[in-house]
């Protein structure tokens, strides 16, 4: 069913019981939709969270109250099956809003193993950036998106500043990694006809704006251009500030993404992160 | 006896030939006020002084055009005055229950409401751009990620701490869990079991140990929302204020005299500051506005939350010349002091600033407020607001709901303007001197009055004026030209409204009535220019529009219902005349009235009197008649007299004094037992000295009695005998002056009432000559004889009986004198 050049056909999105918002369900159906395909959910109940319930020296913080009580006895495990049918709820409602065939299955384990071992079944892995926070700017970040960020798959990372299918932020530099980014994110746009912002660094620009113009025709996307000067992950994290919505596309083993910038990139996006692995 | 007056007498007829113009296209319009000398002196003083309290009453008959007059005069004055301040209301930000006024030089309230409205436009799009510059985006990241760094820091230690412990701080559904950990994994519960009490209770401790720094940590928590808030706050504003300050700079350059304005467009600048959050979500962009000073509780923006920053211009003099002169014709008390609007909204009603709608009072301030007192009274509360605000020197808008405490509809309370004007009240004089005597406050804010004439001197010199007056007013009513005979014709009814030979009328509406409809009978006629025929026209017509009760009256006297001689005589019995007002007609017509005497006590009788239906003033002059005739008669003697005095065939009510001559006539016929000639008909009041005195409406009622005769066709006896006084009141009609030029009817001018007698009768009246008699054969020694019979034959019944007579009577079946008295005739 899915779309013949769609850039993925198989889409696993990647849940945890502290819970993702309807705002996350919503752009991941959306973004199903313009791909055609099923949306499968997976809940990943993590095995820590889930002996904690069980252990009578565990205790837990409330955050209103600011103190340490311990669990009452079988109190987490009816938390998380309330999550999960929480979960199951909005993710229906999403897809069901946009005709999309779903599914929703729940695997205890650490997430880590459990995304990995079902990221063999899918070529998108979605994940929400953090976990539901603890107070307005207290985010904590989600277990899926480690998990997700270490797998050998591409991961669209979901968070506050939404997803949009119009806008796409994409650093091209003529490695590799960039054009790889730059070709899902044409077929990506090119679905809606939209444009892309291709940010090119000042060295070669001319060369590396040709380069863009001429992967457009096939795609019928417009381009415009941002130049990033230096062309370092701080510089593309100061521009990212800037820009006011889109989804940011990079290419995994890109230079910008050596050491902790990919943390830094993905708090720096006004929107979503797509990080594009794979040939 | 007096003769007849002659044709000449009857009439002031206007020779057109005296006119130096042939039609009123060769004469000048007037450009000032003439013939109300007096009052002009007064309104020149009630303008020129400027003190408090110093308002006019124009006082004068209605019609008399004093509002011309007055409009006119003001308007040359305030010509020359300077143009007053503009008033607007504003939003009072600290209070928007109390909007504030605000006063700009004339001409200037427009252009700021224009300029406040380009501002606001302009700011619904300057500040949603400030808001999606690079600049605002770039500073507003910073601030969150650095609060967000700081949260995250907060958590990190107590993560580090948890993590030295070996304790795993995990994120459950409903908070944060703390679990016993073993190489980066939590403990299951085999695992937990097989550790020894002291490491359990260590790992216990050190759980509690964390409880410190995880309520330190949250408790941070708040603080650091409240400083990002703030920051964030901190940055729209100045972001704001960058946007507002250059566009309101330009404004306030353009007012940096009026500070009132100045401080204003500061409170605005704030308030815009304030409330940034709608501005952007105005222009659709709600993810902007969030976390924003002023962000509204819904998604949507009211449009009329824009509405606090207008400008409600009150007062706009832009087109105003010198100071306003304001003529208010419906002085209710909102027209006068203005209103405040409501709109319903949901089932309540709301207000604000901009629904406050000016009154009169705000429109004349600082000129001339023009109101007729009667309406002005007659409008509940206006006169007492217009008091009040006239007292205090400031106008206060208050409906009249909220004075009688009958609305409780949430309202404002707008800033009194100032109030510096003139009031000019016209009014009859009788609401000048009840205001006078029943309000105290009347005296002390309308000091001046301005007192108009209702007539003009008839003179040479006012001849021409009077002609241009009457140019004005066709001019004014955009008629024909009237040529010299028409004019001549206007002057001859100008003197009969008023009823004096030697006046001309005042009452400019009146003449505007007669203009128009001459001039229309001379469109009928096909004349470019209207003639004297077509003021003849105007007036006969008229009077058949309005005269049919005239008519009927006479056709029931000509076919003897109502019963009036214009023959023959008969003894106590006299035509008097009357005079009917229906509506602006009035005409006149005879009534008989007849005497009856006899001997006795009971004094003169008026039926009128004891039938109510007669009123105050013509009892009076029955009063006066028996004062007359006590004064005149048996000087020596008690009068014993019964006498009765009618109206006959009247059936409606009687007043005024006109007929106390005629009365008197009859009276003295009925005791002199001397016929009165019916040919005659006559009017005056009399005096108790026999003097005949001045009556109104003589034209109308010498012609009424004419009509009657002409009807019955003139017998060249015929005529109205008249007090002497009246005779510079006559304006005959001209088929009357004509009869009588031919001797076909007759007026007589008479100054006592022996002169009257003597024309009734033909017959001397009679002198008292040193002896103190009337001289036999005399009206009057005719009177005193049956006056001096009545009272021996009184004192003869109240003379004691002679013993044996009333027995002798008794038998004899004789009635006694007394007794008989009752049926004795009366002489």
């Amino acid at each position: 069913m899915s779309e013949p050049h769609a850039p993925f056909r198989r889409l696993l999105l990647a849940l945890e019981t502290t819970g993702q918002d309807e705002a996350f369900f919503r752009s991941a159906a959306e973004l199903a939709a313009n791909l055609g395909i099923e949306l499968s959910g997976l809940l990943v109940e993590d095995e820590d969270l889930m002996r904690m319930g069980e252990l009578p020296v565990a205790r837990q913080f409330n955050v209103l109250e600011g103190s340490l009580r311990p669990f009452a006895p079988g109190s987490l495990e009816r938390e998380v099956r309330s999550e999960l049918a929480q979960t199951r709820e909005r993710l229906s409602r999403a897809c069901e809003r946009l005709g999309i065939p779903h599914s929703l299955r729940s695997v205890r384990g650490r997430p880590g193993l459990v995304i990995e071992e079902a990221a063999e079944e899918a070529d998108l892995l979605v994940v929400a950036g953090n976990a539901r926070p603890l107070s307005r700017r207290l985010e904590i970040r989600s277990t899926t998106l480690g998990a997700a960020l270490t797998s050998r798959r591409s991961v669209l990372v979901l968070q506050r500043g939404g997803f949009s299918t119009s806008d796409w932020l994409v650093p091209y530099d003529g490695s590799e990694p960039s054009k790889r980014a730059l070709t899902v994110a044409l077929r990506l746009a090119g679905r809606d006809g939209r444009e892309i912002t291709a940010l090119l660094p000042a060295e070669n620009n001319e060369a590396l704006r040709k380069e863009v113009l001429a992967a457009l025709p096939e795609s019928g996307v417009r381009a415009q251009f941002i130049t990033i000067s230096p062309s370092t992950a701080d510089a593309l994290a100061a521009l990212l500030r800037r820009v006011p919505r889109g989804t940011l596309v990079l290419g995994a083993g890109s230079s910008l993404l050596d050491g902790e910038s990919a943390d830094r990139l993905i708090a720096a996006a006004p929107g979503a992160v797509l990080l594009v692995r794979g040939g | 006896m007096p003769n007849a007056l002659s044709a000449k007498e009857l009439r002031r007829a206007f020779d057109p030939a005296r006119f130096s113009f042939k039609t009123t296209k060769e004469l000048k319009p007037l450009d000032k006020i003439v013939g109300q000398d007096r009052a002009v002196a007064a309104i020149r003083f009630g303008i020129g002084i400027e003190k408090k309290g110093y308002n006019l009453f124009a006082m004068g008959p209605e019609q008399t055009g004093k509002y011309q007059v007055i409009r006119q005069f003001l308007e040359q004055a305030a010509q020359k005055e300077p143009t007053p301040s503009d008033w607007c209301y504003v939003n009072n930000f600290a209070d928007d229950k109390k909007p504030e006024a605000l006063e700009l030089p004339a001409g200037k309230a427009v252009t700021l409401r224009e300029r406040m409205s380009g501002f606001i436009e302009e700011l619904k799009v300057a500040i949603p751009a400030a808001f999606e510059s690079d600049d605002y985006r770039t500073r507003r990241k910073a601030i969150e990620e650095h609060f967000k760094e700081e949260h995250e820091k907060v958590f990190r230690g107590v993560q580090e701490a948890a993590r030295e412990r070996e304790i795993a701080l995990i994120r459950t559904p409903m908070g944060l869990g703390l679990a016993p950990m073993k190489n980066g994994e939590v403990l299951n519960p085999e695992q937990f079991g097989r550790l020894d009490e002291k490491e359990r209770e260590r790992i216990e401790n050190e759980m509690q140990e964390l409880q410190e720094p995880l309520q330190e940590a949250f408790a941070r928590v708040p603080q650091l929302e409240k400083e990002e808030r703030e920051q964030i706050r901190q940055l729209n504003r100045e972001v704001t204020t960058l946007a507002v300050r250059h566009l309101i700079k330009e404004i306030a350059r353009d007012y940096e005299s009026l500070p009132e304005v100045i401080a204003h467009l500061d409170a605005v600048r704030d308030d815009v500051v304030e409330n940034a959050a709608t501005f952007v979500l105005s222009s659709g962009q709600a993810g902007e506005a969030q976390g924003m000073p002023g962000m509204p509780g819904g998604p949507m923006v009211d449009p009329a939350f824009f509405h606090r920053y207008e400008v409600n211009v009150l007062v706009d003099h832009s087109k105003t010349e010198g100071a306003p002169v304001v003529f208010e014709d419906h002085p209710t008390l909102a027209n006068l002091i203005g209103r405040i609007e409501h709109q319903a909204q949901f089932g309540a009603l709301i207000t604000d600033f901009t629904l406050i709608r000016p009154g009169a009072l705000h429109l004349a301030n600082g000129g001339y407020l023009i109101l007729d007192a009667r309406k002005l009274l007659t409008q509940p509360f206006s006169w007492e607001s217009l008091k009040r605000a006239l007292n205090a020197g400031c106008i206060r808008i208050e409906s009249a709901g909220e004075m009688l405490s009958l609305v409780s509809t949430v309202s404002i309370e707008p800033e009194r303007i100032p109030l510096n004007l003139k009031i000019v009240l016209l009014g009859e004089p009788m609401i000048y001197y009840l205001l006078s005597s029943y309000d105290q406050e009347f005296s002390k804010l309308f000091k001046v009055v301005a007192d108009f004439d209702d007539r003009f001197e008839n003179t040479e010199d006012n001849h021409e004026t009077y002609a241009r007056l009457l140019t004005t007013l066709i001019e004014r009513n955009e008629l024909r030209p009237f040529d010299a005979g028409a004019v001549a014709r206007v002057f001859d009814e100008s003197i009969r409204m008023t009823g004096d030979q030697e006046k001309l009328t005042a009452f400019t509406e009146d003449l505007s009535d007669l203009l128009r409809e001459a001039d229309h009978w001379a469109g009928e006629a096909g004349r470019d220019t209207v003639a004297a025929e077509d003021v003849t026209r105007a007036v006969e017509e008229e009077i058949f529009r309005v005269g049919r009760i005239r008519d009927r009256m006479q056709e029931q006297i000509v076919r003897e219902t109502l019963l009036i001689d214009t023959s023959g005589s008969a003894v106590g019995q006299i035509n008097g005349l009357a005079v009917y007002q229906l509506g602006q007609f009035s005409f006149g017509k005879p009534n008989r009235i007849t005497a009856s005497v006899r001997m006795g006590r009971g004094g003169i009788v008026d039926i009128e009197r004891e039938a109510k239906l007669g009123g105050n003033i013509h009892s009076k002059g029955v009063l006066i008649l028996t004062g007359y005739l006590n004064s005149k008669y048996v000087p020596n003697h008690p009068i014993t007299l019964s006498a009765s005095i009618v109206f006959e065939q009247s059936y409606g009510g009687v007043d005024g004094d006109s007929a106390s001559t005629a009365e008197t006539c009859a009276l003295i016929s009925a005791l002199a037992d001397i016929p009165i000639n019916q040919e005659l008909a006559i009017t005056g009041s009399l005096n108790q000295h026999g003097h005949v005195q001045a009556i109104g409406g003589v034209n109308e009622k010498i012609e009424g009695f004419f009509d009657i005769c002409k009807a019955r066709g003139l017998s060249g006896k015929q005529g109205v005998i008249i007090p002497q006084a009246n005779v510079k009141h006559l304006m005959l009609r001209p088929d009357v002056v004509e009869a009588a030029g031919k001797g076909e009817f007759h007026i007589y001018p008479v100054s006592t009432a022996d002169e009257a007698l003597e024309i009734l009768t033909g017959k001397e009246a009679g002198e008292r000559s040193k002896s103190g008699k009337f001289p036999r054969g005399s009206i009057n020694y005719a009177v005193e004889k049956t006056l001096e019979k009545f009272s021996e034959r009184a004192r003869d019944f109240n003379r004691p009986e002679k013993p044996g007579a009333k027995a002798a009577g008794k038998k004899s079946g004789k009635k006694s004198k007394h007794e008989s008295a009752g049926e004795e005739p009366a002489r």
